[in-house]
């Protein structure tokens, strides 16, 4: 019997932040030219076999740490998004019938693609609180689905545009980083 | 001294270039390399896909602008055991490749061993050469952490992004001023270079404009 997929647990609020830590190597940031300063990019988003890890701040207040406990600051940053981005499933400009496909939804749809939050204990070693504050990000296809990885694709850039970052312990929340 | 690994070559390598790789490959013991000569980019496909299955890294080796590395990729067709290899070095010749192209080539240099896709890292290097000017901005080079090589573009929310993964993919996203999704393109293969270099042309008179400094933001 095929098992279910569940990609959005009710029960996470939506004003619930979904940490991602940012590796130093390789380093998914991307270098804005606009203004020099580096921002969250798309390859910090990979939708993997069981969907996208994070910790999500309502299991880490449950289990009694903050963000600055989740990492080694020195070998990494984080970043975040709220759920509620997540879930966020706002009408776009419908897919227009050429080839390649433009649009700002996934081809036969009228909106984003919204997803959802499911808890999901990490066996990433370290603290056990911190692998209890786990959770994936998913959305409504399974990544190996047929078409998974457009629908993805869109859903990843509303991530990246509402990313924030953090490049030390004490530093605050903000859209870019020196 | 190790088993005779093979080295494909893109356009002109010139005597005192194979003299300095056969150094090099003698000095890590990669054994004597055979040099074959290809003057068109499409063999350097077709002898990637030939070989596919036994391929680990790239299969470039590119004529350098003066002082900038070249890459080049060492695999051995041959014998399933020998381990990719890469090798660095510096050549002064006139400039055929892409000043983006060439940045891209020495980060993926900087990011070492980090899993990526070694075929993944190819379709994208070729897919730089075919879309890329003298005039194109630096891409920012990374991987997702799981074999993806991605090459991505950013001006405030205007963005590129070219992504291969190891499932042969590729993925074209784009998005506007705005931050609004205006490209959303999967295949097998490649983007169509035509289409890409219009729209990295686009991209790169914009930034030109907005930060005509915008080359000293980059190593």
């Amino acid at each position: 019997m095929k098992a279910e997929w569940t990609y959005d647990d009710p029960s996470i609020p939506d004003d619930a932040l979904l940490y991602r830590r940012v590796t130093k190597q390789p380093d998914n940031l991307v270098r804005d030219v606009s203004d020099g300063r580096r921002k969250v990019g798309i390859a910090l988003f990979s939708y993997r076999a069981d969907g996208l890890s994070i910790y999500a701040s309502c299991l880490m207040d449950r289990e009694g740490i903050s963000d600055v406990e989740l990492i080694d600051w020195t070998q990494e940053k984080l970043a975040c998004v709220s759920t509620d981005v997540v879930r966020r499933s706002e009408p776009g400009d419908p897919y227009v019938g050429t080839r390649p496909p433009t649009g700002t939804v996934p081809a036969g749809e009228a909106h984003e693609t919204g997803g959802g939050v499911v808890a999901c204990v990490s066996s990433h070693p370290g603290d056990p609180r911190v692998q209890r504050s786990h959770g994936l990000v998913r959305i409504h296809l399974k990544p190996d689905s047929i078409d998974a990885k457009r629908h993805w694709n869109a859903f990843r850039v509303k991530l990246v545009m509402a990313a924030l970052l953090k490049d030390s312990s004490s530093a605050g929340w903000t859209q870019s980083i020196a | 001294m190790g088993a005779a690994m093979s080295v494909l070559s893109h356009g002109v390598a010139d005597a005192a270039m194979i003299s300095k790789i056969s150094k090099i490959t003698k000095a890590k013991e990669l054994g004597v390399p055979t040099f074959v000569r290809m003057s068109d980019p499409m063999q350097v496909t077709t002898l990637t896909r030939r070989f596919q299955s036994k391929l680990i890294g790239g299969v470039d080796f590119l004529p350098a602008a003066d002082d900038f590395p070249v890459v080049v990729y060492v695999y051995s067709p041959h014998d399933e055991t020998e381990e990719i290899r890469e090798i660095e070095c510096v050549k002064r010749t006139a400039a055929t490749v892409s000043p983006a192209l060439a940045h891209a080539l020495r980060a993926f240099v900087r990011l070492g061993d980090q899993g990526i896709d070694g075929v993944a890292r190819s379709r994208l290097l070729m897919t730089l050469r075919r879309a890329t000017t003298a005039a194109t901005i630096y891409p920012s080079i990374t991987s997702d952490g799981f074999g993806a090589a991605i090459a991505e573009w950013r001006a405030g929310n205007r963005m590129i992004a070219i992504e291969f993964t190891p499932d042969g993919e590729y993925s074209w996203i784009a998005t506007n001023d705005e931050g609004s999704l205006e490209r959303n393109e999967v295949g097998i293969g490649e983007p169509d270079p035509a289409e890409l270099a219009e729209s990295l042309e686009q991209f790169s008179d914009h930034v030109a404009v907005l930060n005509s400094s915008w080359r000293q933001l980059f190593d």
